[in-house]
């Protein structure tokens, strides 16, 4: 099967630049996804994958082998595309043993695989359908059904569910899980969803203005943003910046505004888990360092002893499990996920040293 | 896994076998829109590039040597530049012009002397004013109202535009002529016979340039009036302005740009009108491609070539400032809430209202200018002074039997216009189709795009005398004499006349295809040209069509430089024969162009329903 690598890839425009030195390895059965804000590079990475657009600089491999200069048709990639590219003039069987045209086997194989596809995604018997005849949730699988058919070695995604609505969009990146795991086949993923991107993926890589930011799981990701980018971008959080006072015991003192935090040491704390490059800082920040930290919203609780701060209440959010709540320590905007919603109108929040995590140096 | 047979080796092989197996048709795939591009580029080159440059040069070019003496001669002679034939010649003469000026405003302003361009642009400019007038109240009717036949007129707006314009003159003739139609009614009520062309030709000419354009305009305009965003209109009502004020602020600024395209488009057309000037007016009332037409039976080819570049470049400069003009439009965003229509006549009550009333007059006019001559013309062949005849359709059969080899004989003309629609179509649409690729899916789209619609700006008399003096006489080059005649000729430049209307129908189509169903195609294994054959052109079908009907009927229709090349050939064709029996003999020609509108009207409803199965 197929092993996917960038190596410092480019892309320039005529007057943008559209990707910056991107390198990322997608191992063999691996779902990966590209996430990040419109415009970050994710889909002209995924376009470079697929051979619609070639490098300025940097080279994509399959397996080791460059597939520069290859052109679409000679790649053998599966894409499908979020607003599903059906053929509009072919049946839902003809569009997808359209791919097996190309392909050595014969017709009789043709129907059974076209069959088996549809069989696959739950669209049995609906072969002689027009595109235009399906849901959008049925066409999209009719698409990665097309995709999928001959075989191919790398899955492309690009925003899939863009199109469909909320629920409809949780049950159908399932399925796609779901078969992907199944076929065990490579698979880029894009999305600009960073909950879709959490929720799906074995690893994901987080762009920003043509770069790689961060790489890792989606849980490395979460509780470990290495920028300040990727610590805002992914979930809600409260990233704040403060001067190093001081550290004893694996902790750091930081002044921030007219307060001050006892929060993890980060180079005891990257140490934890050893398997990811995501220790946001390397060496230990010394006194006098400006910093950059962040402490998630479920983190900040009413009950914490320590790092126990005063914030005053200026919008909630009803989410049934949990309470959003918008506020404000002193001039500074904090999010609270609670418990229940609040009942005044000011809250003493905290948290727990080792709950904060430093995610650069300013 | 059970779906993906063949373990990770056996997948491998399968991707590096293929490729090798398929090495020599992958390179035609991959190459086949470049080969097609190359044939379509040079066919371009010889047969547009090649004669239209000819003709620049011989008016650039004296006996080898450049010079500008042969436009400083046109320009500085009166019968040409009219009153501005003395600044021409002298432009840094300011004082003297000055002094000229007023010596003009003291004798009281009279008309100056408008010479040769000055005329035409004069005849343009009213027959704008007269196109503009006349389209109007068509787009306001069928952008407002709902009636039976609506959607039925609506198309038929396009038929003008390739009916062919020595029929439509003959159409006028057989309607404002000595023993038109128009003279039969007047007789009818007791009043002698007047002679309207004989009296004001040019007034005719303009109402005959009228029947071509104020369907153009009626047709931009409406388009702009449906794309009106409803909500748009609705959203300044409920902000406090009344009915008129709101289509005052809301609907006209969006219909200007429109109106103004249409107007000019109209301008440039009638500024290089040809057929009905010629046959309506003769040299009486020339226009500058009447004037080169002359000039080249007169053999005075450096004269109707410095004429030509002129011509050519005055209305490409307009072309230009209309394309800059649109692109700064391109922006007005396309509503999708069109407008509602109100029933045109509800009850009798409001039947009467004023402007139900207006609407039937205007409706009254639009019977006279749109459906007279035509009608005139059916009816034309079938009578005369006394009523109904087949003497006309009689004359035609005797002709076709017993006419001398050197004679035009009607058979051998409906069948070249057949033939040669035919061919023209199997030349045409692929130059079309690959242009509209080309155009749409390239980067220098633009570029090329500009470069294929010359022919829209190069008018039919100057591509004649190109291909006349370039392919028709043959050209050296590099000791090959590339010679082009006859037929061949013809239909070169039929299909140079054709591909645009292919290119205007299909691009749109192409650029609204969603790039990612050619990708899919791709990256499912197809070549690029695989996948213009699978996927693009069928779901571009229906413009495809649309273009062929366009250009069969520019083909059947085209007169300019099929006179210039089939002169002295036996190579004529249906426009051709009509304006060589006109003026001889009315009746056949009118029973001629009576078959020409049968064949051209037969083409595009044939094309019509074949079109009609693929648009879904």
């Amino acid at each position: 099967m197929t092993e996917l690598a960038l190596d410092g890839v480019s892309k320039a425009y005529d007057e943008t630049t559209a990707l910056r030195d991107v390198s990322l390895a997608v191992a063999d059965g691996e779902f990966f996804t590209l996430v990040g804000p419109s415009g970050c590079g994710k889909t002209t990475t995924l376009r470079t994958i697929a051979g619609f657009e070639e490098p300025t600089a940097g080279e994509v491999r399959f397996d080791g082998e460059s597939v520069t200069g290859l052109g679409p048709e000679a790649r053998d990639v599966g894409v499908v595309f979020q607003n599903y590219a059906l053929f509009p003039h072919m049946s839902v069987a003809e569009n997808v043993g359209y791919g097996l045209k190309f392909r050595d086997s014969g017709t009789a194989s043709s129907e059974a695989r076209i069959e088996e596809l549809l069989e696959l995604v739950d669209l049995s018997g609906m072969g002689e359908r027009e595109p235009s005849q399906l849901s959008g949730g049925q066409q999209q699988r009719v698409a990665l059904a097309r995709a999928l058919a001959p075989e191919p070695s790398l899955l492309l995604l690009d925003e899939p569910m863009s199109a469909l609505d909320a629920r409809l969009r949780e049950s159908l990146r399932r399925q796609v899980k779901r078969i992907q795991s199944e076929l065990s086949i490579t698979t880029v993923y894009v999305t600009h969803d960073q909950e879709e991107a959490l929720a799906i993926s074995d690893r994901l890589a987080v762009m920003n203005e043509g770069r790689v930011e961060q790489i890792g799981t989606p849980e490395a990701i979460y509780r470990r943003p290495r920028t300040r980018f990727v610590a805002e971008f992914v979930g809600d959080n409260n990233v704040l910046a403060g001067e190093v006072r001081g550290r004893e015991d694996d902790r750091l003192r930081v002044g921030v505004d007219g307060g001050e935090f006892a929060i993890g040491d980060p180079v005891a704390d990257s140490g934890r888990d050893s398997g990811d490059r995501d220790g946001g800082v390397e060496s230990a920040p010394s006194p006098g360092d400006r910093i950059i930290f962040c402490v998630r919203p479920e983190a900040l609780r009413e009950d914490a002893e320590t790092n126990r701060v005063r914030v005053s209440v200026e919008g909630q959010e009803f989410h049934g499990e949990s309470v959003r709540v918008d506020g404000r320590w002193g001039e500074t905007p904090i999010v609270l996920r609670l418990p229940d919603v609040p009942t005044h109108e000011e809250l003493t929040v905290g948290f727990e040293p080792e709950a904060a995590h430093v995610v650069e140096r300013e | 896994m059970s779906s993906r047979a063949g373990g990770p080796g056996g997948r491998r092989d399968g991707r590096s076998r293929r490729s090798g197996r398929n090495r020599l048709r992958g390179w035609a795939g991959r190459h086949a829109l470049t080969v097609l591009a190359v044939a379509t580029a040079a066919i371009l080159a010889v047969m547009l590039y090649l004669p239209v440059g000819i003709v620049f040069s011989q008016a650039v070019f004296s006996e080898g040597t450049p010079t500008l003496s042969a436009f400083r001669a046109v320009l500085a002679d009166p019968f040409y530049t009219g009153a501005l034939a003395g600044v021409l010649a002298d432009p840094l003469a300011i004082g003297a012009h000055v002094e000229g000026v007023l010596e003009w405003l003291r004798a009281g302003a009279p008309v100056p002397r408008m010479g040769l361009f000055g005329f035409t642009a004069y005849q343009a400019a009213l027959s704008t004013v007269a196109s503009v007038l006349l389209g109007l109240p068509a787009a306001y009717v069928l952008a407002t109202y709902e009636f039976r036949g609506r959607r039925t007129i609506r198309s038929l707006t396009i038929l003008p535009f390739v009916l062919p314009g020595i029929m439509v003159a003959v159409g006028f003739y057989a309607m404002f002529g000595r023993d038109g139609t128009l003279n039969a009614a007047l007789d009818f009520a007791g009043l002698g016979p007047v002679d309207f062309i004989g009296y004001s030709p040019l007034a005719v000419v303009i109402v005959a340039h009228a029947f071509y354009n104020a369907p153009l305009v009626a047709r931009v305009t409406l388009a702009a009036w449906e794309s009106v965003d409803r909500r748009a209109v609705e959203t300044a009502r409920s902000l406090g302005a009344g009915p008129g004020r709101a289509f005052r602020d809301v609907v006209v600024p969006q219909l200007l740009p429109a109106v103004l395209t249409g107007a000019l488009l109209t301008f440039v057309f009638t500024f290089m009108t040809f057929p009905i000037v010629l046959a309506l007016g003769g040299l009486g009332l020339a226009t500058v491609e009447v004037w080169i037409y002359d000039r080249i039976s007169q053999l005075a080819v450096a004269e109707a070539a410095t004429l030509a570049v002129l011509e050519t470049v005055l209305t490409l400069g307009l072309t230009y400032a209309y394309l800059r003009y649109e692109s700064a439009q391109a922006g007005m965003s396309r509503g999708d809430a069109s407008p509602a229509r109100e029933p045109l006549f509800p009850d009798l009550r409001t039947a009467l209202s004023a402007r139900r009333l207006a609407v039937l007059a205007y409706g009254a006019v639009a019977v006279v200018v749109f459906v007279g001559p035509m009608a005139s013309m059916v009816v034309g062949g079938v009578t005369d002074g006394g009523g109904f005849t087949l003497r006309h359709y009689r004359f035609l059969a005797e002709r076709q039997a017993t006419g001398a080899a050197y004679q035009t004989l009607p058979w051998p003309a409906i069948r070249n216009s057949l033939l040669f629609g035919v061919a023209t179509l199997a030349v045409a649409l692929p130059m079309g189709v690959t242009i509209s690729v080309l155009t749409v899916r390239s980067r220098w789209g633009t570029a090329i795009d500009a470069l294929a619609m010359v022919p829209l700006a190069v008018s039919g008399v100057v591509f004649g005398i190109g291909l006349l003096e370039g392919l028709v006489f043959g050209t050296d080059i590099g000791g090959f004499r590339l010679q082009v005649t006859g037929a061949a000729a013809i239909v070169a430049a039929h299909a140079v006349a054709a591909y645009p209307f292919v290119v205007r129908n299909v691009s749109p189509l192409l650029a609204d295809l969603d790039p990612a169903l050619v990708e899919s195609a791709r990256a499912l294994g197809a070549s690029r040209a695989r996948a213009l054959l699978d996927v693009e052109l069928p779901l571009v079908a229906s413009g495809i069509v649309a273009g062929a009907a366009f250009a069969f009927a520019i083909s059947i229709g085209e007169f300019s430089s099929t006179v210039i090349l089939a002169s002295g050939s036996d190579a004529y064709t249906m426009p051709v024969a009509v304006e060589r029996y006109l003026g001889r003999r009315n009746g056949p020609a009118i029973a001629m162009g009576t078959v020409l509108l049968v064949v051209t009207a037969a083409s595009f409803v044939v094309v019509d329903r074949v079109g009609g199965r693929f648009e879904a």
